[in-house]
């Protein structure tokens, strides 16, 4: 049960500034995602909020309680670590219980505590494995639950599935939303993966270089882009960008291009375009194209006849199309 | 030829060169030992074999047993203060930024000065006032005079303390290396944890540096085990007196040999302190790996 309020924050290391006068109001239970290309400043946010870094000014507050001077243990807040920081002489069972035993709780009550999270996160039969006799998956659990055994006011997780495959990070995605549904508190998330950030949040915080790009739920920062770095950043393949000589800057998602034979709009652009690679993804074919020496991406149906070297008629959905001004924010 | 045997020749090849050198430096040496200790020989003479006479010997010389003891008393209060003193050490120095190297560097020194020369100086420190800087400074604090090198009982950890100090700076310099490989995320896990510095230091640090501390105790007792050129330039004569109270095997082996000539004496005390080594380092493997 807690909010979180960073007022005029920035953090700086001697000469070097890594974040500026920074704003952010967390709500109570809320899943917040921090995102942003690396080095932009979104990793040192959440240690700073976890209180591993100092901050240089500013105020940071958990709970309406200022933390800014406080020991992390004291901030009632837990982390889940890239590499999972599980202690490798532990066995699951000591690691789950690390922190209930540092706050001396009685032994019967660790016994109940670890057990249930043990439950929830189904790893009740590894409780007595070592860390290195667990899959990445099997880790990936264990530090979850390292976390919610002390049941924290805020959960942080710095990029917790970036040492998983593919596939097992796509079903983690999917319990730690569960997981945000069963325990209902607050957490902050941190990731450079702009799927984990749509698919997550209920608000997403997107970052560049130390500074707050755009705050908003994953279909607005989606359907509508405060700046070009935001429209460029979330979504894939990329948006593209078409400039025009008075400089502003035409956004257009890939999927609202369609090939103009099959195309029914009412405010539709053609362009005539060579098709450079033809990329095949099964349900959709990418395709990537030339016009007038501008690269386009389109996202087309996966059942088109297209080969490299043709020249297709292309038609932009403008009723989506995005309009940025020369300093690059939304028009 | 197939690659792999290709590269084990090649990898024969340089190894036969380490190999060829143990076998005619070390092994072969220590297994004559082994022989010569079953013999009656003064070096130039011939060897009469005499059977286990020379270890009868031994056990029945009271200075021998007093040797073995000495021996011990440098291992067992030379390793755990010289593991203790550099953890602490070394653990410090971890956490300090300003002037790092600097520091680090005066630890180390001492292991790279010969023992030659810090003997005497040592040597030097401990003498009566006015020369002794030790007893100076105790004087004037008032403190009563110590007799170190002239008394029996003082003797052995006088020359023991020059001995750890010139270790430290190996050990600092290995524990810090194993302090540093302990990932700083574990740290950062415990503290959000709420651990204290005591329990990081206990669930944490140490267990992690099990391995180093393997090392170390196993390097270091080895080194105490064999301690010589401390006692052989820090007692009159070389002797390792007063009254035998600081002679070490190794000392005793040195006397027996090059002294008296008895090398089948010399050598049946080398099988002993073989036989010792071997027997305590299989100990702390196993001891201190069961994990």
């Amino acid at each position: 049960m807690a909010s979180v309020t960073l007022s005029d924050i920035s953090k700086s290391y001697g000469k070097v500034s890594v974040i500026e006068h920074l704003d952010l109001e967390i709500r109570d239970k809320e899943f917040i995602v921090l995102v942003g290309p690396s080095g932009c400043g979104k990793s040192t946010l959440l240690r700073m909020i976890a209180g591993l870094e100092d901050i240089t000014a500013g105020k940071i507050s958990i709970a309406e309680r200022m933390v800014n001077n406080l020991e992390p243990r004291d901030r009632d807040i837990a982390m889940v670590f890239q590499n999972y920081a599980l202690y490798p002489h532990m066995n699951v069972y000591k690691n789950i219980s690390f922190g209930l035993r540092a706050r001396k709780m009685a032994k019967a009550d660790i016994d109940t505590h670890v057990n249930r999270v043990a439950e929830i996160l189904d790893i009740k039969d590894l409780l007595n494995r070592k860390p290195s006799e667990l899959s990445g998956g099997q880790r990936q659990r264990v530090a979850m639950g390292r976390a919610m055994v002390r049941n924290p006011a805020v959960f942080l997780f710095d990029e917790p599935l970036s040492n998983l495959d593919a596939k097992l990070r796509a079903s983690m995605r999917a319990e730690i939303k569960k997981l945000h549904r069963t325990v209902e508190t607050t957490m902050i998330y941190v990731t450079h993966d702009q799927v984990e950030a749509m698919t997550l949040a209920d608000r997403i915080v997107i970052m560049d270089q130390g500074k707050i790009q755009q705050i908003g739920t994953p279909m607005e920062v989606y359907q509508a882009p405060a700046n070009q770095f935001v429209a460029g950043f979330i979504g894939s393949p990329e948006m593209n960008f078409i400039k025009s000589r008075d400089g502003i800057t035409l956004g257009i998602r890939p999927e609202d291009i369609y090939l103009a034979e099959s195309a029914t709009l009412d405010k539709g652009k053609n362009v005539k375009a060579v098709v450079e690679v033809v990329e095949p993804l099964g349900a959709e074919t990418l395709l990537i194209a030339f016009y007038d020496g501008i690269k386009i991406t389109a996202k087309l149906n996966g059942l088109i006849d297209i080969e490299a070297g043709m020249e297709v008629k292309l038609t932009l959905d403008m009723s989506r199309a995005h309009l940025f001004g020369k300093d690059g924010e939304r028009v | 030829m197939s690659i792999g045997k290709k590269r084990a020749i090649t990898a024969w090849c340089f190894i036969s060169v380490p190999i060829i050198y143990f076998i005619l430096v070390r092994f072969y040496p220590t297994l004559d030992a082994f022989s010569i200790s079953l013999t009656d020989w003064n070096i130039v003479g011939k060897k009469t074999y005499i059977g286990f006479d020379n270890f009868i010997r031994l056990w029945h010389d009271p200075v021998f047993w007093q040797v073995l003891g000495n021996t011990f008393e440098y291992l067992l209060l030379g390793v755990p203060i010289s593991l203790i003193l550099s953890f602490i050490i070394a653990h410090s120095l971890d956490q300090v930024r300003f002037g790092h190297g600097f520091l680090r560097a005066c630890y180390f020194i001492p292991f790279l000065t010969t023992a030659v020369a810090m003997a005497w100086v040592w040597r030097w420190f401990y003498q009566p006032v006015p020369v002794g800087m030790i007893n100076l400074v105790l004087g004037q604090l008032g403190i009563k005079q110590l007799d170190f090198l002239r008394s029996t009982t003082e003797a052995l950890p006088a020359v023991l303390a020059p001995a750890i100090w010139a270790g430290l700076g190996f050990q600092i310099v290995i524990f810090m290396a194993g302090l540093r490989a302990i990932p700083q995320s574990y740290y950062e896990a415990a503290k959000i944890d709420g651990a204290g510095a005591f329990r990081i230091l206990r669930e944490i640090t140490l267990p992690q540096l099990r391995p180093t501390i393997v090392f170390l105790t196993v390097i270091s007792s080895i080194g105490f085990l064999r301690i010589f050129d401390q006692v052989y330039n820090m007692t009159q004569e070389g002797e390792g007196g007063p009254l035998n109270a600081t002679r070490p095997l190794v000392l005793h082996i040195y006397k027996a040999a090059f002294e008296r000539f008895e090398m089948g004496m010399a050598a049946a005390q080398t099988v002993v302190l073989f036989v010792i080594l071997l027997f305590i380092t299989i100990f702390q493997l196993k001891v201190l790996k069961n994990d």
